[in-house]
């Protein structure tokens, strides 16, 4: 997100409404930024190595040291979901940058070019809308074999359109504006318009819209990993763990899952509601 | 009507020869050998590896396999699953059924408490309003696979009223009991967003003028309500129940595997981690078809409900 932060400082509009974000949108912000917090130390963090298995301790709960308890081979639960923070959120992180760039270029070109070259992207755009995301991410998984990047690459494939279409709008009607025909007129170039001009006044909608999809992009992935055809074991992200904690949870033992599904919840709650109130705050709904 | 009919059939055949002819391109620039897979990574006669290859038609051309594997469909025949060692339509048989009465029992969950509760609060208002808004914005952020295990863990585990996995018997009670749970878990999502959709699309119908004109008219209420408000206000949930139940219907994937249901999305699952590919293959069509036959009832429900369509279609 450093391009928005750098946005937002540049603009004092942006930055000053900051204020008015209210006690849940905080929340939400702190939420996310304790989340990025453990996915950048999580492994300095986490008291017990995450793969260390003794089964003497399987499905132990709560003792003094391991306030989570173990998981179904002994390990220690709380070490691997700190650890299992930093795949949670760079996948979705890989996937939002992806198909935000690849969607704001779309949209831009689109508004741009106009004409047939606007035809053509929405209805290429239309026709990938159609193909449900997750039918995607499991037809190039048996392509490519299951992997976290598979599943990063088709996810892109099935959230870019969305983007694209949802941006398209305020483009069409940002390029139709005064102040980049006076541009043209004065002989500035297309790519100093668009990037000097336009997409900084898109910034507010993009950045929101981004943050909304953070949200979508933790829940898809983490299910992704559920099903086996994400991240590859013995790594964990906190998908992989709301499966692996599965058996035990028929057994009486539904600490892993119930953790697990719990960040995972949180955390794309917290980037809904922050994604929301920003839109709402910058008057981009 | 029947021009509007024609052209929806074409452009939903067109989509299904369309994504299934996709599928099959990935396939086929895929890397590896679908060969290893078959033996298992044994050792294997060269006789043997033959016969696997043209048992399987892998030595023909990219268009020959796929005409083949169209004209086999057409007949019926979908292939031989490599991980399952029979052919695809016995594996897809017993499941359709299976996933149907999920998807099914789901989409009456959603009907019943999504929809009627959405109408209600954007009717009533009040504090039916606002804990059915209040519910849905919490439901709409639980995940299939992480709610399916909240169901497990609280009326399966802890209270017992309902079995945590499998479906039963086969008897259609039996079903229907263990299917409360999985479709319970398939349909909230859904429910809070038909919820939330039909409140805000109720109150948009009351603010109407002519919805105002008719109230001053002397009209009675139960009447402005279900001819001009409802019916004008579920235009929005129909327009997008396609994607709904098509979202559905992939959701089956978390919700099977959850409660260790034998159905397709969980045998969609199981061909793609053994990259089983005539099965996928299979699969992917049977879901395509069903997107495809969806979007078509969606149409032509709309065509009945909102003239509009008419003028502009025909």
């Amino acid at each position: 997100m450093s391009f928005g932060q750098v946005l937002i400082a540049r603009r004092p509009r942006m930055r000053g409404r900051l204020r008015h974000l209210g006690v849940v949108g905080w929340l939400a912000a702190t939420v996310i930024g304790l989340f990025a917090f453990v996915a950048a130390f999580g492994p300095a963090l986490a008291p017990y190595d995450p793969n260390a298995i003794d089964l003497a301790y399987a499905n132990v709960g709560p003792t003094p040291g391991h306030p989570l308890g173990f998981d179904e081979l002994g390990r220690d639960l709380l070490s691997r979901l700190l650890v299992g923070a930093r795949p949670s959120f760079i996948g979705p992180l890989a996937l939002v940058a992806f198909s935000t760039v690849l969607g704001t270029l779309v949209a831009l070109i689109a508004a741009w070019r106009r004409g047939w070259t606007d035809t053509g992207l929405s209805a290429a755009v239309d026709v990938a809308f159609a193909f449900p995301g997750l039918l995607l991410a499991i037809v190039l998984a048996t392509v490519f074999g299951a992997s976290l990047w598979v599943a990063i690459i088709a996810l892109t494939l099935a959230y870019t359109p969305g983007m694209a279409r949802l941006l398209r709008g305020s483009a069409m009607r940002e390029t139709g504006m005064e102040y980049v025909k006076a541009f043209k007129v004065l002989g500035y170039s297309d790519r100093r318009i668009l990037f000097r001009h336009v997409l900084p006044n898109l910034a507010p909608f993009i950045i929101a819209q981004s943050i909304i999809t953070f949200g979508y992009a933790t829940l898809d992935l983490g299910g992704l990993s559920f099903l086996g055809l994400g991240l590859q074991p013995p790594t964990a992200d906190w998908g992989a763990m709301v499966a692996a904690g599965s058996k035990s949870l028929l057994q009486g033992y539904p600490l892993q899952t119930m953790a697990a599904g719990t960040c995972l919840v949180l955390a794309a709650v917290s980037f809904g509601v922050l994604g929301d109130r920003l839109a709402r705050m910058w008057g981009v709904e | 009507m029947k021009g509007f009919l024609a052209r929806r059939l074409l452009i939903g055949a067109v989509t299904i020869l369309v994504t299934t002819f996709l599928v099959h391109l990935a396939l086929y620039v895929a890397p590896g050998d679908p060969v290893s897979y078959l033996t298992g990574g044994k050792p294997t006669s060269p006789e043997r590896i033959a016969a696997l290859r043209e048992q399987y038609h892998l030595d023909e051309p990219f268009l020959t396999r796929y005409f083949s594997w169209l004209g086999g469909v057409v007949q019926g025949d979908l292939g031989q699953s490599v991980s399952f060692n029979t052919d695809v339509s016995t594996l897809l048989g017993s499941r359709l059924s299976t996933t149907l009465y999920l998807v099914v029992t789901a989409f009456v969950v959603i009907m019943v408490f999504g929809l009627s509760l959405g109408i209600l609060s954007g009717l009533r208002g009040g504090w039916i309003d606002t804990a059915t808004m209040s519910g849905a914005t919490i439901l709409a952020a639980l995940p299939a696979f992480v709610s399916s295990y909240v169901l497990i863990n609280v009326f399966a585990i802890n209270l017992g009223w309902f079995p945590a996995i499998g479906i039963g018997d086969g008897g259609f009670l039996s079903t229907m009991y263990h299917l409360v749970l999985p479709s319970t878990a398939l349909a909230l999502v859904a429910a809070a967003f038909v919820a939330r959709t039909a409140r805000a699309s109720i109150r948009m119908e009351l603010g109407r003028e002519h919805v105002a004109t008719a109230t001053v008219r002397g009209m009675p209420r139960r009447l402005v309500v279900s001819r001009h408000v409802v019916r004008n206000g579920l235009l929005p949930i129909l327009s997008v129940a396609g994607l709904l139940l098509a979202g559905l219907i992939i959701g089956t994937a978390f919700v099977e595997q959850a409660f260790a249901i034998e159905g397709l999305g969980s045998l969609l699952v199981k061909a793609a981690r053994q990259q089983d590919f005539a099965l996928v293959q299979a699969v992917t069509l049977v879901l395509v078809v069903a997107f495809v036959v969806i979007n078509l009832v969606v149409d032509v429900l709309y065509w009945f409900l909102d003239p509009r369509v008419r003028t502009v279609d025909s």
